[in-house]
């Protein structure tokens, strides 16, 4: 119906290799047909089961109602112990119209329909009460019966042959799905794993695109494109969210010409091979989503109508089996792959702020609770009397500290990593040992045009407000109505240029 | 320089009247203590010694409105005082009678107002005045 | 003339705009960078649960070796608040630490709503009533709360 053409729509925006591998909803369609017409040679056709749902079920006579669909959902939930019971059990047998066997079933809620795990597949099987069969049978003995018939406790068990081809169908599906995304997976790494040197070498201190490469990084935090705050947490969001910033942050590294500032040839490639990564994390995505979704359609779909509820047992056996990755999040693991590596590679500066000023320690002192301050806030903390470590309250922890405290392996790494800012900061420190030495002498009602302005030369402002101007395209972008986006598609300028990233130069 | 507000201002006035200021020949505090708008103040002067005060109390209220400290407070003598800058029908200080409100400095107090009419009463000119009956109010 | 503000107290304003912690609003008065604008929702589970409770704040020459100066605007019967909204906080006086900032502060402001301490007391009036009764003066505390504390008063 509808579903079918949407998902075929969607699935040409898919890499073409990828395209088999979606669930294939239009056979499977198919199949429920099968199953409806084979519960129909058995009696079971939409017109004799009217009372079929959540409502009681009609009792027949006096027997005792052991099955009604609320024990239907218990004997799902136990389908594992029952599974061991019945899976070698797959004896097909021939069965007649079940109306003709009872003329009195008049509602299918006295069946119960089980889905049992079997070594390669799902055996799918109608259990007939006793009560039922017991009008022509000989003895309703549960453990021996005189026709053979595979049975248990509740009933004699009958194979739903096309429904069992249904559901060995779909999870061959899911099988040969898994085994592709892993293969995806781990090539997806190796990618990961090369960026990640190329990464190293470009964003390097010895590089002259370092601070280039951290303002992309900060960026790309900032569009925040795989998951955002929520109040306290973070969550992902949808497929069309994360291809909505992923397009914004594009525009704005184009808009900020950063392509055309690289210094190293290096690091233009080693950007495009960044952004196809995050294109790849998108398709999986919404590959995903898309099999997720035809799945439960289909599911739903077979339970309206052939009316036998599988979607909730279906759920508990492909948990049980090794299925676990279709429902893993993928992109999610991969995405946080991706960022784990990418801040270790490249720190940014705001990881080594001092609590005191929140600007990057300039000459950092270790106290002995292994709390890191800049010397001149410690300076100042002794001036006001503090002894104490401002962070953990460790008593006597600035008193205790001397020369041998100053971390001088901190100051190197942050003076290689952060030459900008270590700069920056001296000048601030520079101008207010000024401004305090002018009010020292010309007291503190000195004329403002004496006093040296702190603010010339201020990068610091600067990246904030390019923070929040991103910010704010991001949010107007978010708030702006979108119609529904089409599949992202990797521009051809794009994937041509990731081509030739590919080779090794 | 960090521009205090006038309600921490004004506490900061507070806690210090609380604890007491100087030699203890001013003080002042707040009117009603649960005044939230902190705008009405009493103040309170010793008489200064060698003068036609000496051992008299004066009583004065104090009055800051919105724009203190960037403007001055405003003081009226609740007892009867003769002095240049008070007004002698209804013991309002002339702003422009008194120096430290004529030219206001934020840095100012309600003590630098009281220390200084104080050192008024005292003055050679103003020291031997001739005073109105003691605890008399306008 | 107007100061140059520290770097610190620049990024601190922009945390508390673009990260505002959870019922907690805090805006610099335009011509006074070091003077804020509080709004502090009353603690749910307390007495105060259901106000909007206006404070003002101001960071002081030596913040952050000196503590920042906090008052409640909005009347609030409260142990550790008196009747002119000064607040008895021991981070507020000895126990400050120049690693606390605007956020922390206020977040433990709101904490001291939740958990009142009638044994350091700064009304002390109310503090033998929280003593004497407690359930009465919780009741006295959501009283003054919906006459005085409403949002949009």
């Amino acid at each position: 119906m509808k579903f079918n053409k949407t998902l075929e729509a969607e699935a040409t925006t898919l890499p073409a290799d990828w395209r088999p591998y979606l669930i294939n909803y239009k056979g499977l369609k198919k199949k429920i047909n099968l199953i409806v017409k084979e519960l129909a040679d058995m009696g079971l056709d939409h017109s004799r089961t009217t009372s079929f749902g959540p409502s009681p079920p009609q009792q027949t006579g006096n027997v005792a109602p052991t099955v009604t669909p609320e024990n239907i959902t218990t004997s799902l939930a136990s389908v594992q112990s029952v599974g061991t019971e019945t899976t070698t059990t797959s004896v097909q047998i021939p069965v007649g119209p079940l109306s003709e066997v009872n003329p009195d079933l008049e509602s299918r809620d006295l069946l119960v329909y089980r889905l049992n795990p079997k070594t390669n597949g799902i055996h799918s099987t109608l259990v007939v009460p006793w009560f039922i069969t017991s009008s022509t049978s000989a003895s309703p003995d549960p453990v021996t019966t005189t026709t053979g018939t595979p049975v248990c406790s509740q009933g004699t068990i009958v194979t739903l042959k096309s429904d069992t081809t249904f559901f060995d169908t779909i999870l061959r599906q899911l099988d040969e799905m898994c085994d592709f995304q892993k293969q995806g997976e781990s090539e997806f790494y190796q990618r990961v794993e090369r960026l990640m040197s190329q990464l190293g070498a470009v964003s390097s201190p010895y590089s002259k695109d370092m601070y280039l490469w951290r303002d992309i990084f900060r960026w790309y935090q900032a569009a925040e494109i795989w998951s955002h705050a929520q109040g306290d947490y973070k969550v992902a969001g949808s497929v069309e969210r994360s291809k909505r910033r992923f397009l914004l942050f594009v525009q704005y590294l184009v808009q900020r010409a950063v392509q055309q500032q690289f210094r190293t040839s290096r690091s233009a490639a080693t950007l495009v091979e960044f952004l196809n990564l995050n294109v790849e994390l998108l398709s999986v995505k919404f590959f995903r989503d898309l099999n997720q979704t035809a799945l439960v359609k289909i599911l739903k779909k077979h339970d309206k109508r052939t009316q036998l509820r599988a979607t909730l047992a279906f759920h508990n056996i492909v948990d049980h089996q090794a299925h676990m990755q279709f429902t893993t999040n993928l992109p999610n693991a991969l995405y946080s792959a991706l960022l784990g590596q990418l801040l270790t590679i490249v720190p940014q500066p705001d990881d080594y702020n001092c609590p005191l000023c929140l600007c990057i320690s300039w000459r950092p002192v270790r106290l002995a609770c292994s709390h890191v301050f800049c010397l001149r806030c410690l300076v100042k903390a002794t001036n006001e009397q503090m002894a104490d470590c401002p962070l953990c309250r460790r008593p006597g922890a600035i008193l205790e500290a001397t020369s041998r405290n100053l971390d001088t392996a901190l100051e190197n790494f942050l003076k290689l990593y952060f030459p900008r800012e270590i700069r920056r900061r001296k000048v601030q420190l520079d101008k207010e040992y000024a401004r305090m030495e002018i009010r020292a002498v010309l007291g503190s009602h000195a004329h403002p045009a004496f006093v040296p302005d702190e603010n010339e030369d201020d990068a610091d402002e600067e990246e904030m407000n390019e923070i929040q101007e991103l910010m704010k395209i991001f949010q107007t972008a978010e708030t702006t109505a979108f119609t529904r986006p089409s599949v992202i598609k990797p521009s051809p300028s794009l994937s041509s240029k990731s081509d030739n990233s590919g080779t090794p130069k | 320089m960090a521009k205090i507000p006038r309600s921490f201002r004004l506490l900061e006035e507070l806690e210090k009247g609380e604890k007491g200021i100087g030699d203890g020949s001013c003080s002042y505090g707040l009117a009603n203590g649960e005044d939230h708008s902190l705008s009405t103040w009493n103040g309170t002067i010793l008489g200064p010694p060698n003068s036609y005060h000496e051992n008299r109390i004066y009583s004065l209220m104090i009055h800051c409105d919105e724009n203190y400290p960037d403007a001055p407070p405003r003081i009226r003598f609740i007892s009867r005082i003769n002095l240049p800058c008070v007004n002698p029908e209804t013991g309002i200080v002339d702003p422009r009678k008194l120096a430290c409100l004529a030219h206001w400095k934020r840095n100012y107090t309600m003590e630098t107002v009281l220390v200084e009419l104080r050192r008024e009463m005292a003055s050679p000119s103003n020291r031997k005045l001739h005073q109105p009956p003691e605890g008399s109010t306008f | 003339m107007t100061e140059v503000l520290p770097k610190r107290i620049t990024k601190e304003i922009e945390r508390l705009m673009n990260d505002p912690a959870p019922g907690i609003k805090a805006v610099p008065f335009e011509d006074n960078l070091r003077y804020f604008d509080v709004v502090m929702a009353g603690p749910t589970q307390s007495p105060f649960q259901g106000g909007e409770f206006k404070l003002e704040l101001f960071l002081p020459g030596g913040y952050p070796m000196e503590p920042p100066k906090v008052r409640f605007l909005t009347k609030i019967y409260h142990p550790n608040i008196d009747k002119l909204g000064r607040i008895c906080l021991d981070i507020l006086k000895d126990k400050w630490s120049p690693a606390l900032q605007i956020r922390t502060v206020l977040l433990s402001i709101q904490a001291l709503l939740s958990a009142p301490n009638p044994d350091d007391p700064l009304d002390n009036n109310v503090a033998q009533h929280w003593k004497d009764n407690e359930k009465d003066a919780i009741a006295t505390a959501a009283a003054w709360t919906s006459q005085y504390a409403l949002p949009g008063k």
